[in-house]
Protein backbone atom coordinates (compact mmCIF):
# COMPACT_ATOMS: atom_id res chain seq x y z
CA UNK A 1 0.00 0.00 0.00
CA UNK A 2 1.60 3.46 -1.06
CA UNK A 3 2.20 5.76 1.79
CA UNK A 4 1.84 9.57 2.40
CA UNK A 5 3.12 11.70 4.84
CA UNK A 6 1.04 14.53 6.79
CA UNK A 7 2.51 17.24 8.50
CA UNK A 8 0.77 19.47 10.88
CA UNK A 9 2.32 22.56 10.28
CA UNK A 10 0.76 23.88 13.79
CA UNK A 11 2.03 21.07 15.74
CA UNK A 12 5.39 19.93 13.72
CA UNK A 13 4.02 16.73 13.82
CA UNK A 14 5.00 14.63 11.06
CA UNK A 15 2.97 10.97 10.34
CA UNK A 16 2.78 8.23 7.66
CA UNK A 17 -0.46 6.74 7.26
CA UNK A 18 -1.81 4.61 4.13
CA UNK A 19 -3.08 6.33 1.01
CA UNK A 20 -6.81 6.03 0.77
CA UNK A 21 -9.04 4.34 -2.07
CA UNK A 22 -9.60 7.85 -3.22
CA UNK A 23 -6.27 9.28 -3.37
CA UNK A 24 -5.39 5.78 -4.98
CA UNK A 25 -8.04 6.38 -7.53
CA UNK A 26 -7.01 10.18 -8.18
CA UNK A 27 -3.60 9.32 -8.26
CA UNK A 28 -3.71 6.62 -11.22
CA UNK A 29 -6.44 9.51 -13.22
CA UNK A 30 -3.57 11.83 -12.91
CA UNK A 31 -1.13 9.53 -14.23
CA UNK A 32 -3.13 8.28 -17.36
CA UNK A 33 -3.75 12.03 -18.07
CA UNK A 34 0.09 12.67 -17.78
CA UNK A 35 1.12 9.97 -20.25
CA UNK A 36 -1.33 11.50 -22.67
CA UNK A 37 0.35 14.63 -22.13
CA UNK A 38 3.89 12.60 -22.53
CA UNK A 39 3.07 11.02 -25.42
CA UNK A 40 1.59 13.77 -27.43
CA UNK A 41 4.35 16.32 -27.10
CA UNK A 42 7.11 13.14 -28.21
CA UNK A 43 4.85 12.59 -31.01
CA UNK A 44 4.50 16.47 -31.96
CA UNK A 45 8.02 16.73 -31.98
CA UNK A 46 8.51 13.66 -34.28
CA UNK A 47 6.36 14.47 -36.65
CA UNK A 48 7.64 18.32 -36.82
CA UNK A 49 11.28 16.80 -37.11
CA UNK A 50 10.04 14.85 -40.25
CA UNK A 51 8.26 17.55 -41.86
CA UNK A 52 11.51 19.80 -41.41
CA UNK A 53 13.52 16.70 -42.43
CA UNK A 54 11.54 16.02 -45.81
CA UNK A 55 11.64 19.73 -46.50
CA UNK A 56 15.39 19.48 -46.34
CA UNK A 57 15.62 16.92 -48.71
CA UNK A 58 13.35 18.06 -51.27
CA UNK A 59 15.17 21.84 -51.33
CA UNK A 60 18.41 20.25 -51.71
CA UNK A 61 16.90 18.20 -54.62
CA UNK A 62 15.07 20.97 -55.93
CA UNK A 63 11.82 19.19 -55.85
CA UNK A 64 8.67 21.16 -54.82
CA UNK A 65 7.59 21.09 -50.65
CA UNK A 66 4.45 20.55 -49.59
CA UNK A 67 2.65 23.59 -47.98
CA UNK A 68 3.23 21.73 -44.34
CA UNK A 69 6.99 21.42 -45.33
CA UNK A 70 7.41 25.19 -46.35
CA UNK A 71 5.49 25.92 -43.34
CA UNK A 72 8.55 24.51 -41.28
CA UNK A 73 11.07 26.81 -43.21
CA UNK A 74 9.34 29.89 -43.37
CA UNK A 75 7.37 31.79 -40.72
CA UNK B 1 10.92 34.36 4.55
CA UNK B 2 10.48 32.39 7.36
CA UNK B 3 10.89 28.23 7.46
CA UNK B 4 7.56 26.66 8.27
CA UNK B 5 8.70 22.61 8.17
CA UNK B 6 11.29 20.38 6.14
CA UNK B 7 10.01 17.21 5.44
CA UNK B 8 12.61 14.54 4.09
CA UNK B 9 11.09 11.39 2.95
CA UNK B 10 12.65 7.86 4.57
CA UNK B 11 13.60 4.82 3.29
CA UNK B 12 9.92 3.15 2.36
CA UNK B 13 9.23 5.90 0.34
CA UNK B 14 6.04 7.88 -0.14
CA UNK B 15 3.30 8.85 -2.69
CA UNK B 16 2.76 12.16 -1.58
CA UNK B 17 3.62 14.90 0.97
CA UNK B 18 0.93 17.00 3.00
CA UNK B 19 1.34 20.31 5.14
CA UNK B 20 -1.57 20.64 6.85
CA UNK B 21 -3.04 23.36 9.04
CA UNK B 22 -1.05 25.94 7.69
CA UNK B 23 -0.27 29.39 9.31
CA UNK B 24 -2.92 32.13 8.22
CA UNK B 25 -0.52 35.23 8.86
CA UNK B 26 1.89 35.23 6.13
CA UNK B 27 1.05 37.00 2.89
CA UNK B 28 2.73 34.33 -0.13
CA UNK B 29 4.33 30.80 0.26
CA UNK B 30 6.58 28.93 -1.30
CA UNK B 31 7.56 25.35 -1.56
CA UNK B 32 11.22 23.88 -2.40
CA UNK B 33 11.69 20.72 -3.04
CA UNK B 34 14.27 18.09 -4.08
CA UNK B 35 12.37 14.87 -5.51
CA UNK B 36 13.35 11.92 -7.45
CA UNK B 37 10.73 9.07 -8.10
CA UNK B 38 10.60 5.53 -8.04
CA UNK B 39 8.48 5.42 -11.82
CA UNK B 40 10.84 3.38 -13.76
CA UNK B 41 8.76 3.49 -17.24
CA UNK B 42 9.77 7.39 -17.54
CA UNK B 43 13.07 9.62 -17.64
CA UNK B 44 10.88 12.10 -15.97
CA UNK B 45 8.39 12.16 -13.75
CA UNK B 46 4.84 14.51 -14.09
CA UNK B 47 4.09 15.21 -10.06
CA UNK B 48 1.08 17.24 -9.29
CA UNK B 49 0.00 19.72 -6.41
CA UNK B 50 -3.81 19.45 -4.82
CA UNK B 51 -4.76 22.29 -2.56
CA UNK B 52 -6.65 21.97 0.69
CA UNK B 53 -7.14 18.37 -0.11
CA UNK B 54 -8.38 18.23 -3.94
CA UNK B 55 -7.39 18.93 -7.27
CA UNK B 56 -10.81 19.52 -8.63
CA UNK B 57 -10.93 23.10 -10.12
CA UNK B 58 -7.49 23.45 -11.29
CA UNK B 59 -5.13 23.86 -14.61
CA UNK B 60 -1.81 24.30 -15.61
CA UNK B 61 -0.32 25.66 -18.82
CA UNK B 62 3.31 24.54 -19.36
CA UNK B 63 6.30 25.66 -21.49
CA UNK B 64 8.59 22.37 -21.36
CA UNK B 65 11.78 21.81 -23.38
CA UNK B 66 13.30 18.16 -23.25
CA UNK B 67 16.08 18.57 -25.12
CA UNK B 68 16.60 16.40 -28.38
CA UNK B 69 12.92 14.91 -27.33
CA UNK B 70 10.03 17.51 -27.38
CA UNK B 71 9.96 21.13 -26.80
CA UNK B 72 6.79 23.32 -26.38
CA UNK B 73 3.79 24.51 -24.88
CA UNK B 74 0.21 23.15 -23.58
CA UNK B 75 -2.71 23.29 -21.37
CA UNK B 76 -4.38 20.51 -19.45
CA UNK B 77 -6.79 20.12 -16.24
CA UNK B 78 -4.80 19.01 -12.58
CA UNK B 79 -2.35 20.48 -10.60
CA UNK B 80 0.70 19.28 -12.73
CA UNK B 81 3.87 21.02 -12.40
CA UNK B 82 7.61 20.88 -12.90
CA UNK B 83 9.68 17.39 -14.36
CA UNK B 84 11.23 15.41 -11.72
CA UNK B 85 13.75 12.83 -11.83
CA UNK B 86 12.57 8.93 -11.34
CA UNK B 87 14.03 5.72 -11.13
CA UNK B 88 15.35 5.25 -14.55
CA UNK B 89 18.06 9.11 -14.31
CA UNK B 90 20.95 8.47 -13.10
CA UNK B 91 21.41 7.57 -9.51
CA UNK B 92 22.05 9.76 -7.05
CA UNK B 93 20.27 12.63 -9.24
CA UNK B 94 17.36 14.65 -7.98
CA UNK B 95 15.19 16.96 -9.90
CA UNK B 96 14.75 20.36 -8.26
CA UNK B 97 11.17 22.83 -7.92
CA UNK B 98 9.89 25.98 -6.56
CA UNK B 99 6.59 26.73 -6.42
CA UNK B 100 5.35 30.07 -5.38
CA UNK B 101 1.99 30.64 -4.14
CA UNK B 102 1.03 34.41 -3.60
CA UNK B 103 -1.76 35.74 -1.34
CA UNK B 104 -3.08 32.60 -0.52
CA UNK B 105 -5.09 33.53 2.11
CA UNK B 106 -7.66 35.49 -0.33
CA UNK B 107 -10.87 35.12 -1.45
CA UNK B 108 -9.10 34.87 -5.28
CA UNK B 109 -8.42 32.42 -7.00
CA UNK B 110 -5.01 30.67 -6.49
CA UNK B 111 -2.84 31.16 -9.02
CA UNK B 112 0.94 29.91 -8.72
CA UNK B 113 4.16 29.83 -10.69
CA UNK B 114 6.52 26.61 -10.55
CA UNK B 115 9.78 26.12 -12.54
CA UNK B 116 11.38 22.55 -11.98
CA UNK B 117 14.12 20.44 -13.29
CA UNK B 118 14.53 16.37 -13.34
CA UNK B 119 18.30 15.49 -13.32
CA UNK B 120 20.48 12.83 -14.24
CA UNK B 121 23.86 14.27 -15.18
CA UNK B 122 23.99 13.10 -18.66
CA UNK B 123 23.67 14.95 -21.93
CA UNK B 124 19.68 13.12 -22.28
CA UNK B 125 16.80 12.74 -20.04
CA UNK B 126 16.82 16.47 -18.53
CA UNK B 127 13.36 18.20 -18.81
CA UNK B 128 13.07 21.77 -18.20
CA UNK B 129 9.63 23.06 -17.09
CA UNK B 130 7.71 26.84 -16.59
CA UNK B 131 4.39 26.26 -15.35
CA UNK B 132 1.48 28.60 -14.19
CA UNK B 133 -0.75 26.44 -12.58
CA UNK B 134 -4.81 27.73 -11.59
CA UNK B 135 -7.06 26.56 -8.47
CA UNK B 136 -10.45 28.06 -9.17
CA UNK B 137 -11.13 28.36 -5.20
CA UNK B 138 -12.39 31.73 -3.18
CA UNK B 139 -10.71 29.56 0.13
CA UNK B 140 -7.66 30.23 2.06
CA UNK B 141 -5.09 27.74 1.56
CA UNK B 142 -4.66 25.46 4.75
CA UNK B 143 -3.39 22.34 2.82
CA UNK B 144 -1.08 21.39 0.34
CA UNK B 145 -0.14 18.38 -1.29
CA UNK B 146 3.05 17.20 -3.27
CA UNK B 147 1.79 14.37 -5.26
CA UNK B 148 3.88 12.04 -7.50
CA UNK B 149 1.86 10.33 -10.67
CA UNK B 150 3.58 7.37 -10.19
CA UNK B 151 5.49 5.96 -8.09
CA UNK B 152 7.04 7.05 -4.98
CA UNK B 153 9.24 9.91 -3.76
CA UNK B 154 12.47 7.77 -2.60
CA UNK B 155 14.20 8.25 0.30
CA UNK B 156 16.13 11.67 0.79
CA UNK B 157 13.31 13.89 -1.56
CA UNK B 158 13.36 16.55 0.75
CA UNK B 159 10.11 19.12 0.92
CA UNK B 160 10.26 22.63 2.28
CA UNK B 161 7.56 25.13 3.24
CA UNK B 162 8.19 28.93 3.57
CA UNK B 163 5.82 31.99 4.43
CA UNK B 164 6.90 35.27 3.35
CA UNK B 165 5.35 38.39 4.77
CA UNK B 166 5.43 41.52 2.28
CA UNK B 167 7.73 44.24 3.43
Amino acid sequence: MSKVIEIDCSTGVSVERDMTEAELTAQAAMQAQAEADRAEAEEAKAASDALKASARAKLVAGTPLTEEEAATLVL
Amino acid sequence: MQPIYTQTVGSGGVSSVTFNNIPQTFTDLKVVFSGRTSDTGNDRAVPFVWINGTGDNSSNTRLYSIPNVATGSDRASGGFIGYASTATNTANTFGSQEIYLPNYTSANFKQMIVDGVSESNSTTQVGLTLVSVLFRTTSAVSSFSIISSAGNWVQYSTFSLYGITKG
